[in-house]
């Protein structure tokens, strides 16, 4: 059992030391953006863009606008308009360049006379934003992946309180249990951020960011319902089992360490696989709080914010995901198949999960 | 010489339930006690009191001589490795396999070196006739044959008795034979045993004295060709009629 555990971290720490080495900032760059107004319209429209919400470190110094999506830039200012003379779908690009002759681009589609069937979704634009996803996806891996590195020692102190004869363990983590379910997760990351993090960064000196803010309020939250699920997973052994080790002159330290815990163990397993699947989808709750590098979500958000490619984007954010907590959930069937005690219980059909 | 088991005035109350009002009782090294009652008499509450695995409210229990009742942890986990216990749900390790919740306890409490504890597993097995069975885990085996690898594992622990609390009292009518074979052949080794049963054929045959339990009293003790024969008392006389009039 120690081995497979051992897999597990270990399975947790590699994925972590990737995230962490493949450098996460995301440059200086400038960051393009605009918005066109209006978005449809005939020959006769006068289509105005404005980049004023593009924005970088240093200062930009150039606007150049390709109305066609051909590769023609004509330098113009902020803002700038144009009218076609053919009808059409067209792609406006923006390129802004700042002081420090770094460049960045943006996207926005225009329709032009009569529109043309919905467009169909459209595979580039999600081949696209792959490698951009891909590193949100490493930023969602490394906070799940800490707040459960945290979060689970804790979780299991709470849940030993929990079933505790003393009731100054027992009564405090029921109070924790009761207060951290009870309220939303993102009023806690809100807390943690808004309120939490100026106070320790004030009273301690310590540099948290969104990034340790989200973490915080993940592994509070997680270790609550982690507790919940290790109390039941304990009390869920026939009190037979203690009374058969203890009358054979085991030590209750004993009792436990051979007896209740392989087989509680094995008991929580499943629970806790949906506890750490529910912890990889909430930490997209940070878009809440704005981290920069952004996580999956976040950077989601970001290429629409450019490319208007909703659909494509969703969806793939969705994918990237599902591949996430699918791979997690598959280590860990792995596990259960493995510790599965013969002839006890029934063996679960064989299937996706 | 002193008795094995001496029990004086033992009392248990859960709250202001009564379960045992008074127990005196002796076992001698050697002998096989059956203990009798209706449901619900106290007579479990005393097999486990002996042990405190239920924890008694007064009085006195001696095994080996030693007070059980004001034993500390160290001391009353050494009574337990020569006093052990075999309870009416078998209570092995589920997630252990049968060679294994024999050693673990071998190893664990006893401190017997690996291979002399795999011996006494595969030998205790070979008398409850279940050494086929070394590597099978307990939730693929029949109820008799789990409670006879209990019985193994508390055999292994060369006890100076072994206590069992309603041994068949979870199995079918046609697996208690088995179990009720292998605790005949113990007792015939020699084997000193408190058995809390609602077998009589098994008291009759087997026990050197047989006590009726009652309300949380002994109501009569003595060789069962006197106790399961020709009771003195009425409530002894009355429950007997009641169970085999069933059987």
């Amino acid at each position: 059992m120690r081995r497979g555990l051992l897999a597990v971290v270990a399975v947790l720490a590699t994925a972590l030391l990737l995230a962490s080495s493949l450098g996460l900032a995301q440059g200086q760059d400038p960051i393009a953006r605009f918005n066109v107004n209006p978005t449809a319209g005939g020959l006769d429209t006068v289509f105005v863009a404005n980049a004023s919400s593009s924005r970088g470190p240093a200062p930009i110094v150039k606007y150049e606008w390709d109305w066609e999506g051909d590769g023609t830039f004509i330098e113009a200012g902020q803002e700038a308009t144009h009218q076609y003379t053919e009808e059409g779908r067209y792609e406006i690009v923006l390129r802004v360049t700042d002081a420090n002759n770094r460049t960045d681009d943006a996207r926005r589609s225009v329709q032009v006379g009569e529109a043309a069937a919905q467009p169909a979704f459209e595979w580039d634009s999600l081949w696209d934003a792959m490698p951009t996803l891909l590193r949100g996806a490493l930023i969602t891996l490394q906070l799940a992946a800490l707040s459960i590195l945290l979060g689970l020692p804790l979780g299991i102190l709470w849940g030993l309180a929990r079933v505790s004869h003393f009731k100054v363990f027992s009564w405090p983590a029921a109070v924790y249990v009761t207060v951290i379910r009870g309220t939303p997760l993102l009023v806690q990351v809100l807390i943690s951020f808004l309120i939490v993090r100026p106070y320790v960064n004030d009273t301690f000196g310590f540099e948290w960011d969104a990034f340790e803010a989200g973490l915080f309020a993940f592994v509070i939250n997680t270790s609550a319902y982690q507790a919940e699920i290790i109390r039941a997973g304990i009390q869920a052994i026939p009190s037979g089992q203690m009374e058969a080790a203890l009358g054979m002159g085991m030590t209750y330290r004993q009792a436990m360490r051979f007896v209740i815990v392989p087989q509680a163990f094995r008991l929580i397993l499943p629970p806790l696989t949906n506890e750490f699947i529910v912890l990889i989808k909430d930490t997209s709750l940070v878009v809440a709080i704005g981290m920069t590098p952004p996580e999956l979500l976040g950077s989601g958000r970001f290429i629409i914010s450019r490319t208007q490619d909703i659909l494509e984007i969703y969806v793939g954010v969705a994918l990237v995901y599902l591949v996430l907590t699918f791979t997690l959930s598959r280590i860990i069937a792995h596990l259960e198949k493995r510790y599965r005690i013969p002839g006890l219980g029934i063996e679960a059909p064989g299937g996706l999960v | 010489m002193a008795p094995l088991i001496e029990v004086k005035d033992l009392h248990k109350a859960f709250g202001r339930n009564e379960v045992l009002k008074g127990i005196d009782l002796t076992v001698d090294a050697g002998e096989v006690l059956c203990i009798i009652g209706p449901s619900g008499c106290g007579k479990s509450t005393l097999l486990r009191c002996l042990t405190r695995l239920t924890e008694p409210t007064r009085g006195s229990v001696r095994l080996e001589g030693t007070e059980v009742t004001t034993a500390d942890a160290k001391t009353l986990s050494e009574l337990r490795e020569r006093f052990v216990t075999v309870f009416q749900a078998f209570n092995l390790f589920p997630h252990l396999t049968v060679r294994r919740n024999i050693t673990l306890p071998l190893r664990e409490v006893l401190k017997v070196p690996a291979e002399e504890a795999e011996r006494r597993a595969m030998d205790v097995l070979q008398q409850v006739g279940l050494q086929q069975k070394a590597d099978a885990y307990p939730g693929q085996l029949s109820g008799g044959q789990q409670q006879r690898v209990a019985i193994a594992r508390a055999l292994a622990m060369q006890p100076r008795a072994i206590l069992f609390d309603e041994p068949t009292s979870a199995l079918d009518p046609e697996l208690t034979g088995e179990v009720l074979k292998v605790m005949r052949q113990l007792a015939e080794a020699g084997m000193t045993m408190i058995v809390v049963t609602h077998e009589m054929g098994f008291a009759r045959e087997v026990a050197d004295c047989v006590a009726f339990m009652d309300a949380g009293k002994l109501v009569e003790i003595g060789p069962p060709d006197q106790v399961l024969v020709n009771p003195r008392e009425e409530r002894t006389r009355a429950f007997l009629a009641r169970v085999l009039g069933r059987q």
